[in-house]
């Protein structure tokens, strides 16, 4: 039985778009593209294509119904995910060796019941709701994505947080036979596996914080981070850990990978800021997928009023 | 041989035509014309253009400069004497800096002197690039044929080029993959070949 009390802006009727009249629609978009006027070519590709992955019970947020999402193709073909390439398109490509069924999530460390979760009990267990989201990259490009997810609170307080709990550590899975690029060691490796990621708790408590099952309506496509991954918009988004297996609870500050590899660039908190430059290069505006022109970067990603009241009185320049 | 160097040349430059032509809003004839006749083969908009635009013009400018230092070793070590297109290669090579500067001082500073003045002074991997880019003018200045005979000793500055641009390419990348090894290496190769030879 679900007992979690849903929030208020919850929409009553089931919105969730059938399978065929969600195809109807693309076929529809797809004669609309042809007959009308300045049809651009790129939809009329897309236009084709359904996309895969399983369609997700869930409901819009309607707090998130604002923006504009980023295209499909955009957000499945334009990666950062170092288990498989270096390379942006590389993910997309490569990913099909990554299995998502069976999944666990292991969550450790300082909680009041340590648990093994399946993902279909996950799944079963918390509503899911769609929002969407800005996404910032710290290498300058942005996108705006469609999640399917919950709270990540929700998890952590089933666990039960102690007087202890003030760091929450993230682990992208460690399996060579899915992720080709964990084979590979020492010079020829390109950053240390597997992927660990932190939040302090506050951000991990943060409503804006979601555990992402889902895009567009489906299933993580592979390249996306499927199962399951973490969403943190108003964070750069190397800290959104793709394909997590562990969660770890602790007293202390956690590992974070990035800022192991170079802490001059990537800091901890690495929340988005135009206001602090990257070493390498200005954070003052960002690259939208897609778009030739150039658009300022909002403090917090636009999640100041969310967000900013956990960072007062803390130098943000130094707590990059 | 002088064409294919000029259509390879072209080559990029049509990869990027052909990356952003579908892009853009046409008339309903042409996208319609489009459509029905292959649309499935038509590229689709670049991802992030001005990395793509920028990054391509860039690795292009290296290829050709891996090429024109690679004139006088082929000759020495192969016997293969390919001199009288070290000029056309090296031109090649300055254009394509040319296009990769003016591109990132237009788009990516939106032509702003002072952004491109604090970029230079905080971020080296720019200062060396920039750097790089003045040593190429130089030798594209100088390269006519009575110049190059009062500057030929000057040219022997492209191998502080070349250093700068490895350390230019370096230093813009987050983690060095496969890719940006091999062009380092080769780099490297063709410096140690010509210290070598002293």
């Amino acid at each position: 039985m679900n007992i979690l009390k849903k929030a208020p802006w919850y929409i009553d009727e089931n919105q969730v778009t059938d399978e065929k009249i969600y195809n109807d629609r693309r076929s529809l978009m797809k004669i609309a593209a042809v007959a009308g006027a300045g049809a651009m070519i790129p939809s009329l590709v897309n236009a084709k294509e359904n996309y895969p992955g399983q369609a997700l019970n869930f409901q819009k947020n309607r707090e998130f119904l604002g923006l504009h999402p980023s295209d499909y193709e955009k957000i499945t073909t334009y990666n950062n995910f170092y288990e498989f390439s270096l390379s942006k398109d590389g993910p997309a490509k490569l990913a099909h060796t990554l299995r998502p069924e069976p999944w666990t999530i292991e969550i450790t460390g300082e909680v009041e019941k340590p648990m093994i979760i399946d993902m279909d009990k996950v799944l079963s267990e918390y509503p899911l709701e769609e929002r969407i989201y800005r996404f910032r990259c710290v290498e300058g490009w942005s996108m705006v994505v469609p999640w399917v997810g919950f709270e990540l609170a929700y998890l952590l307080k089933k666990a039960g947080l102690t007087s202890k709990s003030n760091f929450v550590q993230f682990q992208t899975k460690f399996d060579k036979s899915m992720f080709p690029e964990q084979k590979k060691e020492g010079f020829f490796g390109n950053i240390p596996f597997p992927y660990v990621e932190g939040l302090r708790i506050d951000e991990a408590m943060n409503p804006l914080t979601l555990l992402s099952v889902g895009l567009y309506g489906k299933t993580l496509p592979k390249q996306n981070g499927a199962p399951v991954r973490l969403v943190v918009p108003w964070k750069y988004g190397f800290k959104s850990i793709k394909s997590i297996t562990k969660i770890h609870v602790s007293e202390k500050m956690t590992r974070s990978t990035w800022n192991e590899v170079n802490p001059k660039e990537y800091g901890f908190y690495s929340n988005v800021n135009p206001d602090v430059s990257h070493p390498r290069w200005s954070q003052a505006k960002e690259r939208p997928l897609g778009a030739f022109f150039k658009q300022k970067t909002q403090m917090f990603n636009g999640y100041s009023d969310q967000v900013a009241a956990m960072y007062k009185g803390m130098d943000l320049r130094k707590n990059f | 041989m002088k064409k294919i160097i000029w259509f390879l040349a072209f080559l990029p430059l049509l990869y990027i035509v052909y990356k952003f032509a579908w892009g853009f809003e046409y008339p309903r004839y042409i996208s319609r014309f489009i459509y029905e006749h292959g649309g499935e083969f038509l590229g689709t908009f670049p991802n992030d253009p001005l990395k793509f635009t920028a990054d391509l013009l860039g690795i292009t400018a290296i290829q050709f400069l891996i090429a024109t230092l690679s004139i006088t070793p082929l000759r020495v070590y192969l016997k293969i004497n390919l001199i009288k297109y070290r000029r056309l290669l090296g031109l090649w090579a300055f254009t394509y800096a040319l296009m990769h500067s003016l591109f990132f001082f237009f788009a990516d500073n939106e032509g702003s002197l002072s952004l491109m003045y604090a970029d230079m002074i905080k971020r080296p991997f720019v200062f060396f690039g920039a750097s790089a880019f003045l040593i190429l003018l130089m030798m594209a200045l100088t390269s006519h044929k009575r110049l190059f005979s009062m500057f030929v000793k000057w040219h022997k500055l492209v191998y502080l080029a070349a250093v700068f641009i490895a350390l230019h390419y370096l230093m813009s990348q987050k983690v060095i993959g496969m890719n940006v090894a091999i062009y380092v290496s080769v780099l490297a190769g063709l410096l140690a070949l010509r210290l070598i030879k002293r």
